[in-house]
């Protein structure tokens, strides 16, 4: 290892490679508290010569690697157990704005946020905006296909990806898909988007740029019931309006949210509130306003109001962007999950996760992009009491199960991780997971990108018997 | 050759194992002079893999087998008042199986979608003859690596595709087509409608459509409710267009997004900001293309019935001289969609990426085989 951290400070210099106990300790958890690792070595490359010249002497020493953003993700992908950490957040150039194509160039490790702002003066955006968008990073974004709540009308992080410069684990460098090319061929960008790392590092991002719209309205609506809400959210897009989002909170969310600094004014009395965002051509809005309040008055909601102006929008959606902070008040630590269900099972989903919750004994908060029926359960919890973070891990098992029993999948944004893992099984057969190892052989031969995650190792049938290196052990959960 | 319409997926699955020979996949058999240049193969049809497998409207997402007609999928939805959002170049008739294993172009479509953002999940049975499925049947998923990507427009050489799930819309209130014609085409209009056009920002589904000898066209699709409509409508006839008219009738969209199948197919695409010499340039390279150029995406279609080898290439060299003398300051690049004696989509040999993506998923290379191209018919499609 010695050797190697000196080929790697070569590379990058001393300050940027940490190897001591203290200088590790930022890298052992990602947003997802409940798991801990610590990598050897952290490289943290200043650029993209940088990141090539460090994954190129990774590939020369049969190293095994994990690349990281900001830390963000709450899947525990960026966790590296006794491998190399290859910390990507350095690279922070907006490399190019064309507002006439309506594109930008990026490097990795540029926070989210800071691109809408710096083309909002074009009269453009970024649209996918994850609710971590004020810290996470694009190429933290495009490894796990991320989303948030506008994703509903504007897409997904695939969306807007139209080319990437990526480094492949062997060193090789090439460009997947084409930002001004048409497309040919196989949809390798398609497959590189939400890789999680375990397909290379992209060193250069191209993403689309959207108009900001001319106008938002933007909607609270309250109901006496979970079940009255999710209706509600059916009848919405029923109705031929796609909303720029569609999110729900329920009572727990909403009480823990009006308790902390971030307090929106929801009725702390409502079983669930729904903020809907309407936007576009101004002229119209008012007409799909008045639509999506018929539809919620319809569904049951006790009040629905619309907000006056630019500030009443801005409280409304602080509430909700910062209710994962919000439950920090509520316990040391939160496992935050990421299933997906049919719209239409919604009611009864939620209904499960409340007796699930109520059977083990845990607080579930739910805040959630109702309109792709992405769920977030939510359970803060304290992870030195040895008990309750078994029940709370429990507690998740069974919604994962619920979700899936009710025609879902197990992550909708936030990626597989480790911590999903244990759930593929239950949703892929074996030929399935068996292909997606094989695709992942395709760009990593030797498997040293992101080792362990994504797909259980045994579903891979070339592993069975293999001698080639293999990941550390599982990462202790705490 | 044989002709062997499969309606079970198990002997499906049987005979893409029994065979060491290539198998050309079939679905309504639309696109077979397309894609490709394919080898000489016995036929394997998906046709008879057909109808409605699940389908609950709340959720606006609907699982068909993959031989059912784009006719039929319109039909069963419309029941609910839903749609998918596009209507891909092609028949009713065509596939929905072909629709994805093709990824065709879809012009005026809602939102500007595309066939890639609308499939959820599919089954395919692999080269092996293992019948597996990726993605699901939700309107989010991150579960896995992405094979739902790679299958859309594999042109099924990564699979037979024997279902598919998809993300339908609900139909908006007011769904209008609506059309403009282009005056005075031949003294610059393109200059001043391209850019205007393309610095719209309302989202707008158009395209510029210029048949050969005639008037260019711009077609609009407004959606909405009827303000949004009416004041969409407004934003049309600000643009330098004559009256903007309902479109004429069915028949002349469908006529539209028929594509003659012994025509060569071109799409092609440069930066946006190119708009007008790459666009002007090739209405006067091309003399009996029909062109259509989508600005949401930056592309351009060209379909030319009855047009030679050697017409091609000098019409392709006049195209590329003429852009770069007007201005064009960047590459062009063209993929051949159809065509008979042309490269296309797919290129062999392949880049070691796709390479090593063919043997996972065919690794005896039996499904849609490409025929090795001798060096005279090559094409050189980008300049």
């Amino acid at each position: 290892m010695t050797a190697l951290r000196e080929t790697l400070e070569g590379i990058v210099g001393p300050r940027w490679v940490k190897s001591r106990a203290p200088e590790l300790a930022p890298y052992d958890a990602d947003g997802l508290p409940g798991y801990r690792a610590t990598p050897s070595l952290a490289v943290l490359p200043g650029s993209r010569a940088e990141v090539i010249a460090v994954v190129r002497a990774l590939a020369d020493t049969g190293t095994p690697w994990v690349p990281r953003g900001a830390g963000t993700g709450l899947s525990g992908g960026a966790l590296a157990n006794g491998v190399v950490l290859i910390g990507l957040n350095r690279l922070t150039r907006i490399l190019d704005v064309d507002p006439v194509n309506r594109l930008a160039r990026v490097e990795p490790g540029v926070v989210n946020a800071s691109l809408s702002r710096e083309t909002t003066r074009y009269g453009l955006q970024y649209a996918p905006d994850p609710s971590s968008q004020t810290a996470c990073t694009i190429g933290g974004n495009v490894a796990e296909n991320a989303g948030g709540p506008h994703c509903l009308k504007y897409g997904v992080t695939l969306n807007h990806v139209l080319e990437c410069e990526v480094v492949l684990p062997d060193g090789t460098v090439t460009r997947l898909g084409g930002a001004y090319a048409e497309s040919s061929g196989y949809d390798l960008l398609g497959a590189f988007v939400g890789s999680e790392g375990c397909f290379g590092i992209a060193t250069e991002v191209t993403v689309q740029l959207v108009p900001l719209p001319d106008a938002v309205h933007t909607l609270l609506a309250d109901f006496a019931s979970v079940t009255d809400a999710a209706r509600a959210v059916s009848r919405i897009i029923a109705c031929g309006i796609v909303p720029a989002a569609l999110e729900m909170m329920d009572n727990a969310t909403i009480r823990c949210v009006e308790a902390s600094i971030y307090a929106a004014g929801y009725p702390v009395d409502a079983a669930a509130v729904l903020l809907c965002d309407v936007d576009g051509v101004s002229e119209g809005l008012d007409e799909d306003v008045a639509i999506i309040r018929a539809a919620c008055r319809a569904a049951g909601a006790r009040t629905v109001v619309v907000a006056t102006d630019a500030a009443d929008r801005a409280r409304l959606w602080q509430g909700r962007k910062k209710a994962f902070g919000a439950m920090g008040r509520l316990a040391p630590a939160l496992v935050v999950q990421d299933a997906v269900v049919p719209r239409t099972r919604l009611p009864e989903v939620l209904a499960a996760i409340e007796q699930i919750g109520d059977r083990f004994g845990v607080r579930v908060c739910n805040v959630f992009h109702a309109g792709d029926g992405n769920l977030h359960p939510n359970i803060p919890y304290n992870p030195h009491d040895a008990a309750e973070s078994a029940r709370v891990h429990e507690a998740m098992g069974e919604i994962m199960k619920a979700c899936i029993a009710a025609g879902g999948t197990i992550t909708g944004e936030h990626g597989v991780g480790l911590d999903k893992l244990p759930y593929m099984e239950s949703l892929f057969d074996a030929d399935s997971l068996d292909m997606m190892c094989r695709v992942r052989r395709v760009f990593d031969p030797e498997t040293r990108a992101n080792p362990g995650k994504v797909i259980p190792v045994h579903s891979c049938r070339e592993w069975h018997g293999a001698t080639g290196p293999s990941p550390r052990g599982p990462q202790s959960r705490v | 050759m044989a002709h062997s319409p499969v309606s079970d997926i198990t002997r499906l699955a049987e005979q893409i194992r029994e065979t060491s020979a290539p198998l050309r996949i079939e679905g309504g058999g639309r696109w077979l002079h397309a894609g490709g240049p394919w080898a000489p193969a016995a036929s394997l049809s998906v046709r008879h893999l057909r109808g409605i497998r699940a389908y609950t409207p709340g959720d606006l997402v609907v699982t068909v087998a993959a031989g059912t007609s784009l006719a039929e999928l319109a039909a069963a939805t419309a029941e609910h008042g839903q749609m998918l959002a596009l209507d891909p170049y092609g028949t009713p008739d065509d596939t929905i199986g072909a629709v994805v294993a093709t990824a065709s172009p879809a012009p005026l479509a809602l939102g500007d979608h595309r066939v890639r953002d609308l499939v959820l999940g599919v089954q395919v049975v692999t080269g092996d003859g293992v019948v597996m499925r990726a993605g699901g049947h939700v309107v989010k998923n991150v579960a896995g690596f992405d094979l739902v990507r790679l299958q859309t427009g594999a042109w099924g050489t990564l699979g037979v595709i024997t279902e598919v799930s998809l993300r339908l819309h609900a139909r908006p209130p007011v769904d209008q087509l609506v059309c403009a014609a282009v005056p005075h085409a031949d003294t610059g209009a393109l200059d001043d409608l391209l850019p205007a056009v393309l610095a719209q920002r309302v989202p707008l589904p158009m395209l510029l459509v210029s048949p050969p000898g005639g008037a260019p066209q711009l077609w609009a699709r407004l959606t909405g409710n009827t303000s949004r409509v009416r004041a969409l409508h407004a934003r049309l006839r600000a643009l330098p267009v004559g009256d903007v008219r309902d479109a004429p009738d069915d028949e002349t969209w469908r006529t539209l997004r028929t594509t003659p199948s012994e025509a060569i197919v071109l799409r092609a695409r440069t930066h946006r900001s190119d708009a007008v010499p790459f666009v002007g340039a090739a209405r006067d390279a091309f003399e009996s293309a029909t062109l259509s150029y989508d600005p949401a995406h930056g592309s351009l279609r060209l379909v030319m019935p009855g047009t030679g080898l050697a017409t091609l290439e000098r019409d392709m060299a006049t195209w590329y001289r003429l852009a770069a003398a007007r201005g064009a300051m960047h590459r062009i690049t063209v993929v051949v969609d159809q065509g008979r004696t042309w490269s296309a989509p797919f290129q062999s040999p392949r880049t070691p990426l796709e390479a090593g993506v063919k043997r996972a998923f065919d690794a005896r290379d039996v499904l849609n085989r490409l025929a090795e191209l001798r060096p005279s018919t090559r094409a050189h499609p980008d300049a």
